[in-house]
């Protein structure tokens, strides 16, 4: 995936290579701008430019997302994947009612489904995640941002979707709110059989939510584990420092650390291993050449510190 | 040295032409509602709640960049509602707030070397060669070393993270004795969060300082802080150390508020007690206590009669007829 500017082209996610299985919750973490969103985007090729997927294979199930037909990819999305936005203020027609919503939502994929029928399941859906099926007459403003937030989980689920990506589904919502919507997103997968990719920059969400965990660091996969080997063997030194960085309320006396300098300039990135001019590991070789993604007691890992070779 | 006493701000709702003549009364945003707290030199308060618990708003009627509807304001033995003009304009080099937003809070077209001159020009601070040696030793301060790489550049050439402490150093250039620090975190990378808050520990040390720190984060508050306030619908309903609050808390929702935060650990499974529905409209906030309709103890009473903030244990207070003790 590059982004092309008329200054320089723009790497935003660069040879990720990852899958996700039925019914598993992938979490896909890093600061803002490593290309998290991106890599959401590009797997239902909703990019716009100046983006553009260079190369790479996105696969569902078999159907080549990259490569497919306007036609075939107007059918994955929503259908086979339901996309939660991060902010379900501008992501919802604010002149449109709720129920408008869906039946546009249903028609478009499912043209014999008749009006009543498409309501209906819409009702069924709002009930299922908490909001009065009543409400379908109402406008996005009447409801709070809780509830807005749940909408666009009754949307992206309406069509009963494969695969779910939330892209930081709680960004805007308060603490209190954000756990009630967490809460549901873990029932809903349980009792839905989902399979889940949770894009957030929140560690404690991920380490309450996923399975597995990617973390992305400059638009490259920086280390790759099942999530509790991630917070109790953290491979990385990118992980290591960004989960020191983090409070936790339940520690007594931690003591927080923090990774010097920022984040490169992605269209002048550094030669070699793209965390080096930050990493207190750094020696001759990580100026030099970049590191692979390779396999270590079941965790992936970039990193020259675990390459014998 | 800051003492504020039954502090209220409403604001008028502004209605339509039919409405102003067919409605008897006028609301009001109800967005701080008798709130009282005082600080001694040298604390950390956090002032945590939701979005439109009146937190802000709170930090910004103590340094008087609001008027208060009713309420006193006591800074250094001086109170703050019978300054005004020049008065208020000198005064004001005493308290200084630094904002949540760097981006927006510094002119795109200013060097950061001169928006940080400005506020030692604007009160009158010594020559203008003495101002420029001030800032340049404030900017290597904060760690933007060395100076001359720093002072002529535009906001927009620098990080986050540095941009954020030329926040910091426009509001300390001025050797305040009192800092609002409204959510100074919520826009910097994840990364160099720690970093920020260690620089404004250290700074409080060395500068001598007092912190009203607001947040919405419990975890940093807890960071940070040594005594917490926590706000909801304009009100205190707890207030205390920091041990306290966060480890023996009073209020439900208080205790609400720590189980809602997601914990960076998957090993540490918490007990529950996440309120159902959202913060009410300020408008017309509930009768009573003003959580009594997503409390899981409320009882009658709860919804019948306001409680006060009562003190309950040593110096731990909470507004609420059933707190857990």
């Amino acid at each position: 995936m590059e982004y092309h500017t008329l200054k320089a082209v723009v790497k935003a996610v660069d040879r990720v290579c990852l899958s996700v299985e039925k019914g598993e919750t992938l979490g896909l973490v890093g600061e803002s701008g490593c290309g998290k969103s991106t890599l959401g985007l590009s797997t239902i090729r909703l990019v716009s430019p100046p983006g553009r997927i260079v190369s790479g294979i996105v696969t569902l199930d078999g159907t080549d997302v990259v490569n497919c037909s306007e036609d075939e990819i107007r059918r994955v999305r929503g259908k086979r994947v339901g996309y939660i936005f991060q902010d379900p203020m501008t992501s919802l027609n604010p002149v449109k009612n709720i129920g408008a919503h869906f039946v546009e939502m249903i028609h478009t994929h499912e043209p014999d489904v008749g009006r009543e029928d498409a309501l209906k399941r819409a009702r069924d859906v709002l009930e299922r995640l908490g909001i009065l099926p009543e409400r379908i007459r109402d406008f996005p403003h009447q409801f709070s941002g809780g509830m807005r937030q749940r909408v666009m989980i009754g949307l992206a689920l309406a069509l009963d979707p494969d695969l779910l990506i939330a892209d930081e589904p709680t960004t805007s919502l308060d603490v209190i709110v954000e756990a009630q919507i967490i809460e549901l997103l873990r029932h809903l997968k349980e009792s839905l059989r989902l399979t889940l990719v949770l894009i957030t920059h929140n560690i404690g969400i991920v380490a309450e939510t996923a399975d597995r965990v990617a973390v992305m660091y400059a638009g490259r996969l920086a280390e790759l584990a099942e999530t509790d080997g991630l917070f109790e063997r953290p491979m990385h030194p990118y992980t290591q420092a960004l989960l020191n960085s983090v409070p936790n309320i339940t520690k007594k006396g931690q003591v927080l650390s923090w990774i010097p300098g920022a984040p490169p300039n992605l269209a002048e990135p550094p030669p070699g291993c793209l965390f080096h001019p930050r990493c207190p590991y750094a020696f001759d070789r990580c100026r030099k050449e970049e590191p692979q993604l390779l396999k270590h007691n079941g965790t992936e890992v970039a990193c020259h510190l675990y390459d014998k070779r | 040295m800051l003492e504020v006493t039954d502090l209220k701000k409403y604001y008028p709702v502004e209605k339509g032409f039919l409405d102003k003549l067919l409605a008897s009364q006028k609301s009001f945003v109800h967005a701080v509602d008798d709130v009282s707290f005082s600080m001694n030199r040298g604390d950390i308060l956090g002032l945590v709640g939701e979005s439109g618990s009146g937190k802000s708003t709170t930090g910004r009627l103590c340094l008087k960049l609001i008027e208060p509807t009713s309420g006193k304001i006591v800074f250094d033995g001086e109170d703050l509602s019978k300054l005004s003009g020049e008065e208020l304009r000198k005064f004001r080099r005493n308290m200084q707030l630094i904002f949540q937003d760097p981006t927006a809070s510094l002119s795109p077209r200013i060097r950061v070397g001169e928006a940080i001159r400005h506020a030692l020009s604007f009160q009158g601070v010594g020559t203008q060669d003495e101002q420029i040696e001030r800032t340049r030793a404030m900017l290597e301060r904060v760690g933007l070393t060395p100076w001359s790489n720093f002072y002529d550049r535009y906001p927009h050439q620098l990080s986050g993270g540095q941009r954020q402490r030329v926040v910091i150093a426009r509001a300390l250039v001025l050797n305040p004795k009192f800092v609002v620090a409204d959510e100074p975190i919520a826009m910097v990378d994840v990364s160099v969060r720690a970093q920020i808050l260690e620089l404004m520990l250290e700074l409080k040390k060395e500068f001598d300082l007092t912190y009203l720190f607001i947040t919405h984060d419990l975890a940093m508050a807890n960071y940070v802080c040594r005594s917490i306030a926590i706000m909801y619908l304009g009100k205190i309903v707890e207030t205390g150390p920091k041990e306290e609050v966060f480890e023996r808390p009073l209020h439900p929702y208080t205790l609400a508020l720590l189980s809602s935060i997601p914990v960076p650990d998957p090993k540490a499974k918490l007990e529950r007690m996440i309120p159902k529905g959202e913060i009410p409209s300020p408008i017309n906030p509930p009768k009573g206590c003003r959580f009594h309709p997503r409390c899981p103890y409320a009882q009658k009473i709860c919804s019948e009669r306001e409680p006060q903030l009562e003190e309950i244990k040593p110096n731990h207070r909470a507004a609420c007829f059933f707190p857990r003790v």
